[in-house]
C-alpha cells in the first residue's frame, strides 16, 4: 500500500541523489583543474581577477574568455543556483553579455541566466537598470540570436525605444533588428499601436503559421471584424487559420460569432475541425442559455449528432445536447 | 440492517475529495430504535473494486498504519465508530467517484452501504488520460472566458513590480506561489470538482503536453495552435487572443534547460556552491528560484509570454510550470522532513517584517500574504484583486488571510487542521522512510 510505495519512491530518489552527487563531485574536481590552469595562464599574462573572486573556481572559469565555450557554460548550468545570490556573479553576466568580442554561445547562455535571475524581483532590483541597458545595447548587436532575444523581451514589455526602432524599420526609415514578419508580430503585442495595416499585410503574404498569428492579433482591432468573419467563412483557408479567426471574431463580436458559428456547425459540407471548434465554443463560453433557447439550432444539432460521416462533430453535438439545461 | 457512513469534509453536494492525507470517517448502526439489538455488529471496510479506479486504505486512528481493509465493531446503540481513510499512493482516481468505500458485514458478500469518493491528486501532465486533459483545458478556458472571466485576477496578481515583489526574490517565493496555485485550483474546482492542476516535469521530455489537444503546438514565430475541441483556442489575456510561445528546446525529445530533480532536491546550505549540504535552512533550497524555476521560464525564446516575469501568466503553461516548482518543494519537504516552520532548517526568517532578523514584508514566516490579506498601499500594491483566500468545505486550511508559514504543512502532517486538500502523485503523506 502507501507505505510500500513511499519506500519505493524513497529508494528511487536516494539512488538519483547518489548519482547526482557523484557526478557533481566529479564536475567540481574538473572545474578546479580548469580554474587552476586558467589562473596560471592569467598570472603569466599578469591578468588577475578582482578581490576574492581570485579563489573562486566558478568565477575564474566563467570569466576566462580564452577558455572554450563548454566549461564556461557549464558553470552557469551547474552552479547557477548558488552563484545567483552574489552581486559579482550578476555583474560578470552583464559584462559577458555586453562584450561583443566574447563568444556568442557564452553570451547567449549569460543572457538566459540574467533572464532567470530577473525573475527574483527583490534580489535583482539593484541590477535592473544595468540589465535594461544591456538589453537596449543588444538591439544593435551583430549576433542575430542576441538581437532577437533582446528585441523580443523589450517588445513584450512595450518598450517605447524598441517599438520606435521596429516602426522605423518597417517604414524603411531605419534597419530592422529582426526579420520583417517578426517585427510586425512584436509590435502587435501592443494593441495601443496602429498595427492593423501591417497585420493585413502579413495575412496577405505569410505562411499558414504567420497568417494564424496575423488573424490572432487582428482580434484586438474592431475594424478587423468583417475581415475575420470573411476568413472564418472562407472554405479555401486552412483549418487552423479559420479556427483562430473564429476565436478572434468571438472576442470582437460575440453575437456575430454565434450566428456564423451556428451556420458553419450545421453545414455538413464544411471542414469537420472548424465545425467542431465552433460547437465547442458555443457549448462552453458566453451566453449558453441563449444557444439552447434557439430551438431550431438545437433541432439541427440532433441531426448533426447522428451524422456519423463526421464523427467528431457528432460527438461534440451529443455533448452539447447532453448539457441542455432542461434535461 | 442499516448502517450510515460519513466522511469529514464533504462538499455541499455530499461528495468527498481525498488525497494521501488521512481524513476521519464514522460508521454507525441506524436501525436501533426498536431497542432489540443487544450484540455489536462486525463490519469490514474495503475498496469496492480493488482492480479499478482510485484506491483507498483505512486505519482505526490517524497515526496508525493503514491497510486495504479495516474491521470495525459497531455498538448496538448506534454510537458512531471512527475510522481514517486516505488514498493509496500510486493509485489515484481518474474520474470523480471512481474510488468506492464498501462496508459489509464480516464475511458477507452484500454491501451494507457504499460511498463513492475521488482520490483527487495533482498528476504529471505528460501522463494524463485524454479525459483528464480535456477536463483541465476546458475548465481553465472557462475560467478565462475569453479574457472576461475570473482568470484576469490571477493575471493581475503577477504583473506589476510591487505585486511581483510580494512573490519573488525572497524566501516567501515558494509559499506565495503555493497559495496562488491553490487559489486558482479551487476556482477551477468550483467549475468542475474533478479537476486538479497538472504539473510539467520540465526536467524530462513531455511530448504529450506540447500538443494541439493540450498546451498547444508551437509553430513559426511564436504561433501556438490548438485543436478544434481544445477550448484553450479561445484563450485571451490583456485584450489579446492566444499565446506567444517559442520553445528553445525540442518539445518531442528534449527538456527545458534546467538542473534535474535530484540536483534540485539537494539544494540547501548557506555556503557558495554548497549545493550538496542537504539543507541547513530553507534559504538554501529556495536557490531553486533561479534554476530550475527561472531557467524553465527562460528555456523559451523570442517574445514568449512565459519568458518574462510580467507576462508569464498569460501563457497557461505557466501554471503547470509552477505546479512542478511546488511539487519539487513538496518532495524536498518529504525527503528532508521540512514541515515545521518554526525550525530554522525549514524556514529561516521565522518572525514578521518587524522582527529581528527579518526580510522583506510578505516573506517572513508570520507575514500575511498579499493580495489575500487585503492590505494595500506601499510596500504592498495599490489593490488586492483576490481577497479573502477561498474557503472550501473539503479543507480547513489555509484561512482567509494566509501567512507565509501557513502554507508549509500542506498535507496536515504535523497538524490535521493544516491540510489543504491537495497532493502530488509522487509525494506521499508523512516523511520519507530512512
Amino acid at each position: 500500500m502507501s507505505e510500500q510505495a513511499a519506500q519505493r519512491l524513497e529508494e528511487e530518489l536516494r539512488r538519483e541523489l547518489r548519482e547526482a552527487q557523484a557526478a557533481h563531485s566529479q564536475y567540481l574536481s574538473e572545474l578546479e583543474a580548469t580554474a587552476e590552469a586558467s589562473r596560471a595562464a592569467r598570472s603569466s599574462m599578469e591578468e588577475g581577477l578582482p578581490g576574492d573572486l581570485d579563489d573562486d573556481p566558478a568565477m575564474t572559469v566563467l570569466t576566462d574568455t580564452s577558455l572554450p565555450d563548454e566549461p564556461r557554460i557549464q558553470v552557469l548550468h551547474q552552479l547557477g543556483p548558488s552563484l545567483s545570490r552574489r552581486d559579482e556573479f550578476i555583474e560578470a553576466l552583464l559584462a559577458i553579455v555586453k562584450d561583443r568580442s566574447d563568444s556568442p554561445a557564452v553570451r547567449e547562455a549569460a543572457l538566459q541566466a540574467l533572464g532567470s535571475a530577473a525573475f527574483q524581483v527583490l534580489r535583482f532590483r539593484p541590477h535592473q537598470p544595468a540589465y535594461d541597458d544591456a538589453l537596449h545595447d543588444l538591439v544593435a548587436d551583430p549576433v542575430p540570436a542576441l538581437r532577437e532575444a533582446a528585441v523580443g523581451i523589450l517588445a513584450q514589455q512595450h518598450d517605447p525605444v524598441v517599438q520606435e526602432t521596429l516602426i522605423q524599420g518597417l517604414r524603411g526609415e531605419g534597419s530592422l533588428p529582426v526579420e520583417r514578419e517578426r517585427a510586425i508580430l512584436l509590435l502587435a503585442e501592443d494593441d495601443h499601436l496602429d498595427n492593423l495595416p501591417w497585420l493585413r499585410e502579413l495575412y496577405r503574404s505569410g505562411s499558414e503559421s504567420v497568417r494564424e498569428q496575423s488573424v490572432r492579433f487582428m482580434g484586438s482591432y474592431p475594424d478587423a471584424r468583417s475581415t475575420l468573419e470573411g476568413i472564418l467563412r472562407d472554405k479555401n483557408e486552412s483549418t487552423s487559420v479559420r479556427q483562430q479567426s473564429g476565436a478572434s471574431l468571438r472576442h470582437l463580436a460575440p453575437d456575430r460569432f454565434e450566428a456564423v458559428a451556428k451556420e458553419i456547425s450545421t453545414d455538413t459540407t464544411d471542414d469537420p475541425e472548424v465545425r467542431t471548434a465552433c460547437l465547442t465554443a458555443l457549448q462552453h463560453l458566453g451566453d449558453t442559455a441563449r444557444v439552447y433557447a434557439d430551438t431550431e439550432f438545437v433541432h439541427r444539432m440532433q441531426d448533426v449528432s447522428g451524422d456519423e460521416s463526421a464523427p467528431q462533430v457528432a460527438q461534440v453535438a451529443r455533448e452539447l445536447l447532453e448539457r441542455r439545461p432542461d434535461l | 440492517m442499516q448502517i450510515a457512513m460519513a466522511i469529514a469534509r464533504e462538499d455541499a453536494a455530499g461528495r468527498n475529495y481525498l488525497t494521501w492525507a488521512p481524513v476521519q470517517g464514522t460508521v454507525r448502526l441506524l436501525d436501533v430504535d426498536a431497542g432489540d439489538r443487544v450484540d455489536p455488529v462486525s463490519v469490514t471496510l474495503t475498496n469496492d473494486n480493488p482492480e479499478v479506479g482510485g484506491q483507498l486504505e483505512f486505519a482505526p486512528a490517524r497515526d496508525q498504519n493503514r491497510s486495504a481493509s479495516l474491521d470495525l465493531v459497531l455498538p448496538p446503540d448506534g454510537s458512531p465508530v471512527d475510522f481514517w481513510v486516505a488514498g493509496v499512493v500510486g493509485k489515484p482516481s481518474s474520474t470523480d467517484g471512481d474510488a468506492v468505500i464498501r462496508v459489509a458485514e464480516a464475511g458477507a458478500v452484500e454491501a451494507l452501504v457504499s460511498k463513492p469518493v475521488m482520490v483527487r491528486i495533482r498528476k504529471n501532465a505528460n501522463q494524463l488520460s485524454p479525459a483528464e486533459r480535456d477536463r483541465f483545458t476546458t475548465t481553465l478556458a472557462k475560467l478565462n472566458d475569453q479574457g472576461a472571466g475570473l482568470f484576469k485576477d490571477f493575471r493581475e496578481m503577477h504583473r506589476q513590480q510591487l505585486a511581483l515583489a510580494q512573490a519573488h526574490g525572497a524566501p516567501g517565493f515558494l509559499s506565495w506561489h503555493r497559495a496562488y496555485l491553490l487559489d486558482l485550483e479551487r476556482e477551477l474546482q468550483r467549475l468542475d470538482p474533478s479537476v486538479t492542476l497538472p504539473y510539467w516535469r520540465f526536467d524530462q521530455p513531455a511530448p504529450n503536453l506540447f500538443t494541439a489537444d493540450f498546451m498547444g503546438r508551437s509553430g513559426a514565430l511564436g504561433n501556438v495552435s490548438f485543436s478544434g475541441t481544445n477550448l484553450l483556442r479561445q484563450w485571451q489575456t490583456d485584450g489579446a487572443a492566444g499565446v506567444t510561445r517559442e520553445p528553445g528546446f525540442n518539445v518531442q525529445t528534449g527538456r527545458a534547460n534546467v538542473i534535474n530533480q535530484a540536483i534540485t532536491l539537494l539544494l540547501g546550505g548557506d555556503r557558495p556552491n554548497a549545493i550538496f549540504d542537504t539543507g541547513t535552512d530553507q534559504d538554501g533550497f529556495d536557490e531553486m528560484e533561479f534554476n530550475p524555476h527561472g531557467n524553465a521560464h527562460t528555456s523559451f525564446t523570442g517574445s514568449s509570454y512565459i519568458r518574462s516575469r510580467g507576462t508569464a501568466p498569460r501563457d497557461p503553461l505557466f501554471f503547470l510550470l509552477h505546479c512542478n516548482v511546488d511539487r519539487l518543494w513538496a518532495r524536498w519537504q518529504w525527503f528532508h522532513n521540512r514541515f515545521d516552520g518554526t525550525q530554522p532548517n525549514t524556514f529561516f526568517f521565522r518572525g514578521s517584517a518587524t522582527s529581528t532578523p527579518h526580510t522583506d514584508i510578505g516573506h517572513n514566516l508570520l507575514d500575511t500574504m498579499w493580495p489575500w490579506n487585503n492590505v494595500t498601499g506601499f510596500p504592498r500594491p495599490d489593490n488586492a484583486p483576490r481577497t479573502p483566500f477561498p474557503q472550501v468545505a473539503t479543507a480547513t486550511a489555509p484561512g482567509p488571510a494566509p501567512t507565509v508559514g501557513d502554507m508549509i504543512d500542506y498535507l496536515g502532517f504535523l497538524n490535521a487542521q493544516s491540510a489543504m486538500n491537495f497532493a502530488y502523485d509522487d509525494v506521499p503523506f508523512g516523511v520519507a522512510p530512512t
